[in-house]
């Protein structure tokens, strides 16, 4: 199976909040100031992964989208594992 | 006018408006269980938006969570996490959902897992669990409803009654229109909740403090402690990270398996809607950010409320606001109230039917028979729920988690279901069991638990070895079942 790049840095990402919105990641960021539109940085930090995630599923969808167009315009029938693809 | 009656109205024309809604929303519906229970399989991106999103906000979120804000502070910032993370994994997981429902005609979670394990056994199981887990979580939407239409009427409208009011327009727009009638009313009522939350959340702090910013600087001088993770426990203490963070892991797995979800995933019309809803489906987390602005205005602010829980209702009621807007904001808790007791009134009567009784009693049972047993299932369920709401003060909450537990260990069966075909009927139902009694075990005797862990975790360790071990020592099940359906959920349509 080919690991494929989009779907991957995704699932980093989700790593990467894992790690970062609880023990230990959190706790640099889990400060009252600077404020951040009106907030304490450690609301903010929630906010932003909330809108980061939010532009990562939205490029997963564009990039499967592509994929598929691509796919049906250059050969009549992908192979097996690029019609799986995109999971 | 005195101001209870104006409040009153104001709901009272809510109420209505959710009936018609309701009611019409199902006359497109075929007359087919698929019809009833997956609306034809037919639910374009705005009402799954709406149906996931207003599902979740039960009113455990307009009242449980800014009453943590309230009197927790940073604690309450672990809902944001693991709505996240929870709802991650379903960008995925929906379309093989939906696609192996698709072909094979599922409509319920419990179908699928016995189904894809050939266990009757596994599909009892999953049942119990469910309905046992729903019960007492749509007696707490109901006593919710009853609790914030008794506070804003001032006491005028008794809790019994307020309950009464409500559910008898949802369980009359469920009866009508089954799962379209849940899908089009959260709609509206997932509008209304976030326009008046957020109306609300801007306008209150504004009024008493000058802004949002102002406010978080007088609480950074005065509460500090309340502005960071991991904030404070339930008597007031500081926190620990490691609860706060297997707090967020485990309610995330616990929201990624409730069966109503799997129900509605089997309901999209197509691989993109359910994609799209789950790209935006973090839009409506951010709608904790004005009831969680609304709490934390609350802080600093005098009288206090007779309970944390009633922080927002409180608010609303002390600070001049005209009782128009009073009643909309009943009215909006009362959305977030049905908006989540509609599906699982649904989803318990629809899991009854489908994967208990009629793999039980009857397997002949005609597709309008199932029908009409699913309507009565959900009275009854409904009258069930309701007496508890209204008679019991307590341990519901211990019930719910005890369910909510054994929720969270559907969570290794689920995957393996789609990525290890080896595992079989007795490793599933292994690993199901034993997690659960072993959460239950060490929910009852906290002392027991290793390195403090949470519960669930625990659970989940013991289910996977069970699961791993148990489906080695069987016979695999037959290859070319398991292989059709592995290959059915990752073929894009």
């Amino acid at each position: 199976m080919r690991i494929r790049l989009v779907p991957t840095l995704a699932a980093l990402y989700y790593v990467a909040m894992i790690f970062f919105v609880t023990y230990p990641g959190y706790v640099p960021f889990d400060r009252i100031r600077p404020f951040v539109l009106g907030m304490p940085f450690s609301m903010f930090w929630q906010v932003m992964w909330i809108c980061g995630a939010i532009i990562v599923l939205a490029g997963v969808f564009f990039w499967e989208k592509g994929r598929r167009a691509d796919t049906q315009g250059s050969s009549e029938r992908g192979s097996p594992s690029s019609q799986a693809g995109g999971e | 006018m005195e101001r209870w009656v104006i409040v009153t109205l104001v709901t009272a024309g809510y109420l209505a408006l959710s009936l018609v809604i309701g009611w019409v929303s199902g006359r497109k519906a075929s007359n087919t269980v698929t019809g009833y229970v997956a609306g034809d399989r037919d639910f374009g991106l705005l009402v799954m938006y709406f149906v996931m999103g207003a599902m979740m906000f039960s009113a455990f979120a307009f009242l449980g969570t800014p009453g943590w804000a309230y009197s927790r502070g940073g604690a309450a910032f672990y809902v944001f996490s693991y709505g996240l993370l929870g709802f991650a994994p379903w960008y995925f997981l929906g379309p093989w959902v939906a696609r192996v429902g698709r072909r094979f005609g599922y409509v319920t979670q419990a179908e699928l897992l016995s189904d894809r394990f050939k266990s009757d056994l596994l599909s009892w199981l999953i049942a119990v669990v469910s309905i046992v887990a729903f019960i007492p979580y749509i007696a707490l939407q109901m006593k919710g409803a009853g609790i914030v239409f008794n506070a804003v009427t001032d006491g005028k409208v008794p809790i019994w009654i307020g309950a009464a009011a409500a559910y008898a327009v949802v369980m009359l727009y469920v009866l009508k229109s089954g799962v379209l009638g849940v899908g089009w009313t959260n709609t509206f009522q997932g509008i209304f909740m976030l326009v008046i939350a957020w109306t609300l959340g801007i306008w209150l702090p504004n009024q008493l403090y000058g802004g949002i910013g102002p406010m978080f600087e007088r609480l950074a001088d005065l509460r500090p402690e309340l502005l960071t993770a991991p904030g404070l426990d339930s008597s007031g203490a500081p926190w620990g990270w490691g609860a706060y963070s297997s707090a967020i892991i485990v309610s995330a797995i616990g929201v990624t398996m409730w069966p109503h979800l799997f129900m509605k995933a089997f309901a999209a019309k197509n691989d993109n809607t359910i994609k799209l809803t789950m790209v935006f489906y973090p839009t409506f987390l951010l709608f904790l950010l004005p009831l969680y602005f609304i709490a934390f205005a609350g802080v600093l602010f005098d009288p206090k409320p007779v309970s944390a829980d009633f922080i927002l209702p409180h608010m609303i009621l002390n600070t001049n606001v005209a009782p128009v807007v009073i009643g909309l904001f009943c009215a909006g808790a009362l959305a977030a109230s049905m908006s989540t007791g509609d599906a699982m009134l649904h989803a318990a009567a629809s899991i009854y039917v489908q994967d208990f009784h009629s793999k039980l009693f009857d397997r002949k049972l005609s597709d309008h028979s199932r029908r009409t047993l699913i309507r009565v299932v959900a009275v009854i369920v409904g009258v069930v729920a309701y007496s508890i709401a209204v008679t019991t003060q307590m341990s519901l909450v211990s019930l719910l988690l005890a369910a909510y537990g054994a929720i969270v260990q559907l969570a290794p069966i689920t995957v393996v279901a789609f990525f290890w075909k080896r595992a079989t009927a007795a490793g599933a139902v292994a690993g199901l069991v034993l997690g659960s009694i072993t959460t239950l075990l060490l929910y009852l005797n906290p002392e027991l638990r290793p390195f403090g862990l949470h519960e669930g975790i625990v659970g989940l360790t013991v289910n996977c070895s069970a699961l791993v071990v148990f489906s080695l020592l069987t016979k695999p099940t037959a290859a070319e079942h398991v292989d059709a359906f592995v290959e059915t959920s990752r073929r894009a349509d």
